[in-house]
Order: structure tokens, then sequence, then C-alpha cells
């Protein structure tokens, strides 16, 4: 090892110092990068065997030229990373349900104008109106224009309940592109990323850019991602490859009129998505739910209570008399049984059927029965709202205890691959201080050099 | 260098802990603010979905309530104005009888005894109108049959039958007759109707002597008749009264447990908000206290 040997030794510590300083400043300059991985400078010790014939030891000699740049890499834990992820999916079917919860709560809060609870309300409150004055016609005419508001409120939200699957179905469409979007990131960077390393140049950003796509991804569909030897992701969803190297099996959202329900399947196979209970399989998986279950129960509910109302009523508006003495007439439309097609089918005030008997005005027992007809109604109309109440009263406990623990794993995983800037800070203070050292270790073999010669 | 994973405090963690603890916060806050300023605690089936169904099954009980009320109160007006007229009637057959008494007094010529009977005509009139009396265009002693006329222009019955309660629901399962039927209104004993006891009496007057004084049995019997049924139909006033009294105290009950149910607790409710801003303020200072401290502010 000559005085060439001591120059060398500086000069690498040089160069490596000021990778490592680049290496800093790219994390202090992307702390607040979505996904960045704060970068490490792997360092390897060089012996002189890589220093060229000129450098060769001779006995006795000390074999080391100092420190060479190994390469750069990512900060990362992966199993915290992966369990963030799989996380991802409980918080965004969590999310979903909450939103589509607020939007149905909205629409059956019984105490908004109009509500099915307050019509009904007023309808019944008139029922017994025109049994305390059964000869007035006017009362009836109050009575028979209650009836259509009635109507009214049930043709209303069940056009609301139509408009929200509507908007769910546009919404789950959205989901279902933003997964094949991501599903094509993914594949399309997995093809980078392995070029890159096979070429020995590890393309960092693009695998930041990965991980984020997977980390969305994991919102919109449960996921597990396993690393291939070659730096490529392969995704799976429900078990089925949704991503493998490059090639992609992308989703697909199905539905009425071309499918009896909606489902969303892997394209080009007949592997439907489950969507459980709606939990734990993001946000499509919800979607899907909301789609299938919570919607079809609310308007199965709705319809059930239109359909009972036509029954009791005309059940016993049929078997009572008119002002006209006339009996045998339904007071809703008998053919009209669902929230959609609910109509009354009395014009003429003359025509409620008050009475058990006919010519009997004064005997309102049929009228008595209807009013009384209320308190059944009243609680099953309640159920409707109560139970989309319960409904988002859960999905926001659930999300709020999925968003802690997806903000606990984000924040385990952040730890290990954020950037602190106070630790950049100290590890550049360290750099500059070893590469002042190593300046003064090039000074050192000029002094050296400078002594020889002035022999 | 590997950092512990509990203490690693990354730009990640500095940006996003505080936001999500200061809009916590802001949350927290804003909730108490709604609950002093509305009273209400539950605003909708998601903020208590027990209480929620809860305070709107009672309004529902309380809907209910009024509707009972309003037939309490149209009740009390059929029993009032049926009191009222038999009451009217007592005072007619109490009239006729004074009339009787006068009618039957031999000093009376025949002029004079036709002028009394006249008056008696007029009495037989007057009761058939309040026989016709109307509550709200509805027949008061017409039975069931309340739209038509129970009695003709001579007091006989415009159908067979003039029986029928007229009933009113006042509360859950619960109804009450509040009318006298013209059945029971116009027939005294042994079949004759008071229109037609004024009416003998009448004639008697006419004939005078002792047949004067022997038609005045049955107007004593109908005056005690109406005098029987008016007590009853001011009996009914009274189980109104009860009814409307309890009716009250029910939707007073009523009242209280919603507010129990959705009602804010005041002072809970000022002191979580202060406790709330309290909070929300020591957040914000920490949040800007924090993220002016950097190692950088001791490198210069």
């Amino acid at each position: 090892m000559s005085i060439n040997g001591l120059f060398q030794t500086g000069r690498n510590s040089i160069r490596t110092l000021e990778s490592a300083m680049q290496a800093a400043g790219h994390n202090v300059a992307n702390a607040d990068t979505a996904g960045f991985h704060r970068r490490r400078l792997d360092v390897r010790s060089l012996g002189v065997a890589n220093a060229g014939i000129m450098m060769r030891p001779g006995q006795g000699s000390f074999g080391g030229v100092g420190v060479g740049v190994a390469g750069f890499s990512r900060t990362r834990d992966a199993m915290l990373e992966g369990a963030a992820w799989q996380a991802q999916a409980g918080l965004g079917s969590a999310e979903e349900n909450v939103r589509l919860g607020s939007a149905l709560e909205a629409v059956l809060n019984p105490e908004t104008a109009g509500s099915i609870n307050g019509t009904l309300r007023s309808f019944w409150a008139s029922w017994g109106d025109a049994v305390n004055t059964p000869t007035d016609t006017g009362v009836r005419r109050v009575l028979l224009n209650q009836a259509s508001t009635l109507a009214s409120s049930f043709r209303r939200l069940d056009g609301d309940l139509t408009r929200l699957q509507e908007e769910q179905v546009g919404s789950l469409d959205g989901h279902v592109g933003n997964a094949n979007a991501l599903l094509g990131t993914i594949a399309g960077l997995n093809d980078r990323i392995a070029a890159a390393r096979t070429a020995g140049t590890p393309d960092l950003d693009a695998e930041d850019t990965r991980d984020e796509a997977v980390r969305a991804l994991g919102g919109l569909v449960p996921v597990r991602v396993t690393e291939e030897a070659d730096g490529s992701y392969s995704v799976a969803v429900q078990g089925m490859k949704a991503v493998q190297g490059r090639e992609v099996l992308e989703l697909e959202r199905v539905g009425p009129p071309d499918n009896p329900t909606y489902a969303v399947r892997f394209k080009g196979t007949s592997v439907a998505l489950l969507p459980g209970d709606g939990a734990d399989t993001g946000r499509i998986g919800a979607a899907l739910s909301g789609l299938t279950v919570a919607l079809p129960q609310a308007r199965q509910a709705l319809d059930a209570l239109a359909a009972r109302l036509v029954s009791d009523v005309n059940g016993l508006h049929t078997a009572g008399f008119g002002l006209d003495g006339t009996s045998g007439r339904p007071f809703f439309d008998p053919t009209g049984t669902t929230a959609s097609s609910l109509s009354v089918a009395i014009t003429d005030p003359a025509h409620v059927a008050l009475s058990g008997a006919t010519g009997a005005p004064g005997d309102t027992s049929v009228g008595r029965a209807l009013a009384e007809l209320g308190a059944g109604f009243d609680e099953e109309a309640l159920g409707l709202s109560a139970a989309a109440g319960r409904a988002l009263s859960r999905a926001r406990t659930e999300a709020d205890a999925r968003g802690g623990l997806a903000d606990h794993l984000d924040a385990l995983a952040g730890g290990v691959s954020g950037v602190s800037i106070d630790e950049e800070m100290t590890s550049l203070i360290r750099y500059q201080q070893a590469y002042a050292a190593s300046a003064r270790v090039i000074e050192t073999a000029r002094d050296l050099f400078d002594t020889l010669l002035a022999l | 260098m590997t950092r512990p994973l509990s203490s690693a405090f990354t730009r990640a963690l500095a940006s996003d802990v505080p936001t999500r603890t200061l809009a916590e916060a802001r949350a927290r806050a804003a909730t108490f603010q709604a609950q002093v300023s509305t009273g209400r605690r539950v605003f909708r089936a998601s903020d208590d979905p027990t209480a929620f169904a809860g305070a709107r099954r009672l309004d529902a009980a309380e809907g209910r309530l009024d509707s009972y009320g309003e037939a309490v109160g149209a009740a009390r007006f059929w029993a009032s104005r049926t009191a009222d007229e038999l009451d009217g009637m007592a005072e007619l057959m109490a009239t006729a009888n004074d009339l009787g008494v006068q009618g039957g007094n031999d000093t009376l010529d025949a002029t004079g005894r036709e002028s009394v009977a006249a008056r008696i005509d007029d009495l037989a009139e007057a009761l058939i109108g309040r026989l016709n009396s109307k509550a709200e265009g509805e027949y008061l002693f017409g039975g069931h049959r309340t739209n038509q006329a129970p009695f003709d222009a001579t007091g006989a019955p415009t159908t067979p039958s003039l029986a029928g309660d007229r009933r009113y629901r006042i509360g859950p399962d619960l109804d009450l007759a509040v009318n006298v039927d013209g059945d029971r209104v116009q027939t005294l004993s042994g079949g004759t109707s008071a229109v037609d006891a004024l009416r003998a009496l009448a004639a008697a007057v006419r004939t005078g002597g002792a047949a004067a004084t022997a038609a005045l049995a049955p107007i004593a019997e109908g005056r005690d008749h109406f005098l029987a049924l008016g007590a009853e139909a001011g009996s009914r006033l009274n189980r109104l009264d009860d009814a409307d009294a309890q009716l009250e105290a029910s939707a007073l009950d009523l009242s209280r447990r919603r507010s129990d149910f959705q009602d804010a607790d005041y002072y809970e409710a000022a002191t979580s908000l202060a406790q709330a801003n309290l909070q929300l303020d020591a957040t914000l200072q920490m949040l800007a206290s924090d993220q002016q401290r950097t190692l950088l502010d001791y490198l210069r």
C-alpha cells in the first residue's frame, strides 16, 4: 500500500459521503411526499482487489482503500406495511358504510317535512277528525287530501331510494374503475421495477409509487401482496391473482338488466367478489353490500308497509258504508301494493266509509276502527328510520375502530419508513464531520508526499 | 440506523397526529355547542338509536293523545248540546205542566182555555224543534241516523227505529257513547211520547173540566223523564272532563319522558363544552409549538 493508496482512501470516502449527504438531502426534500420511503445508503468497505494493479499491497501492507457505495435502498418494514394495507380494506368498508348509512338515514329521517312518519300521523288523525264529524264532507275531503299526501310521500321516498341506488351503482362503478386503474398501474410498475433491478439500478421512486397504489387498492378491495424474486408484486384479491407480473385480471360490475342482481366479477370469469356483510371487503365490497342488502332491505320494508296499509285499510273500509249508503269500496287502489304504486281509490268524500250500517252515519264503528290502526303503522314506519340509524351508528363505531387500527399500523410502518427531519439533520452533521476527516486524510497524504519529494 | 418503533417521530406523524387530534377536538366541541344551542342531545337516529326511537315513539303517542283530545272536545260539545236540549225539554214540560194546571182552573172561560191550549201547542212545536236539534250538522236524537231529521212535523219518528249510540273514541280501546237516542227520548211509559202528551193536554184544556188535570200526569212524567236524561248527559260530561284531565296528564308525562330521551342536560352539556373548548385550545397551542420546534432551530 503506497501513499497513492491513502489518496485513494480519502477520495473514496469523500465520494461516498457526498452520496450519503445527497441521500439525506433527498430524504429531507421528500419529507412530505406521500408514500415516500426514506432512502438509505448502503456502503461497503473497499479492498485493494478492486483498486487496480498499482494499488496492490505488498507483504505486510494494509489491504483496504476506504469505503464505497454499495447501493441505495428504501427503508421499510414489509410486514407492517402489509398489515397497514390490509387494514385499509376494513377502513374503506367502514367509511363506505358510513357514507351510504348517512344518506339512508337522511332519506328516512322521520323529522323531515313530508316524512312517512309525519304524513302517516296526519292521515290517522284525519280519520279521527272524520269520525268526530262523520257527516261533514269538508272533513272527509281533508281526509282524502291527507291520504293523497301520504301516497305521495311513499312514492317520493321510493324515488329517493331509487336515486340512492343509482348513485350507489355510480359509486360502485367508480370504485371498480379506480381498482382496475390501480391494478394496471401496479402491473406496469412491476415491469419497470423488475427491469431496473435486473440492471442493478433499482427504481426506488417506482417502488414508492407502486406501494402507494397497493395501499390505495387496499382501501377498495382486500389485497394480499407477495413480493416475487424479481421485485415484482403479485396481488391477490380474495384468492384470485389480480396482478401477476405484468398481467392484470380486471374487475367488472354486472347488474340489472343483464344480470339479475348486482355483483362484481373478475373479468372473463364467473368468479364474483364476495361482499360478505360489507366489513373488511373494502369500498367495493361495502358498496356492493349496500346495493344488494341495505338498500333492498329498506325498499322491501317500505313496500311491506305500503302493502299492509292497503290491505288493512281496505279490509275495514270495504266492510263500511259511505254517506251514500253503499259498501264494498276499497279506500286505496288494491292493485297498488308497493310504495311506488300506492294511490287513493276514493275521490268522492261521501264514499269514505265510516259507518258500520247503511244509512247510519252516526254509527262510526268502521271509522273508529280505521283511526285505531295508526299505532301499529307508526311503530312500523319508525322501525324503518330506527334501523337506518342503528346501522349508521354501528358503521360509525366500526369506522372509528378501523380508522384507529389503520392509523396505528400506518404510524408503525411510517415510523420505519418516514422521514424525520431531526434524524436527517443529525446524519448531515455526522457526514459533514466525516467529510472533513476524509479531507484531512488527503491532506495528510499530500504532506507525506511533499516530505518525500523534499528529501 | 435502526429506529425504535415506538419512539420514531417522522414528518408524516408530525403532521398527521396533530391534524387528526385537532379534527377530533373540533368535532367534540361542535357536538356540545349544538347541544347547548339547541337544547337537544339527539338529532338523528344514529346519534343514539334507542333514545331516538324512544322519543319518536312518544311523539307518535302524543299525536294519538291529540286525536283523543280532539274526540273528547267533540264529544263534550255533543254531550253538552244534548244536556242543554234535554234541560230545555224538561223546562218545556214544566211550563206545560203549569199551563195545564192553569187550564184546568174552572174559572177560565173557553177563550182563556183556548189561549192556554194554544200556548201548549206552541210548546209541542218547540219540543219537536228541540227533538230535531243538531250539533255540527248532525241530529242529536237520530240515533245512528244522524243525517236526517228524526221526527216529522207531527212529532212522529221518521224511521221505525231511532236507536244507536253516537260513540267517540276518547282513549286507547275506549269508546264513549255521548248521545241519547231518539227512541229513548220520545218514549214515555205506556208507549206514549212527550209530544203526544202535550197534544193530549192541549186537547184536554180545550175540553175543560177534570180532563186537563188527568192529562197532567204524563206531562210530569215527561218532565222527570227529560230531567233524568239530562242528568245522564251531564254525568257523561263529567266523565269527559275526567278523560280530558287524564289526557293532559298523559301528555305531560309523555313530554317529560321524551325530554329524558332526547334533550340535553344543560349543566352537563355546558361543562362538557367548556372542557372541549379547553382541549381544543390546548391542541391548537401544542400544534403550533410542535410545528415550530426542530433541530434546525438549534443549528443556527
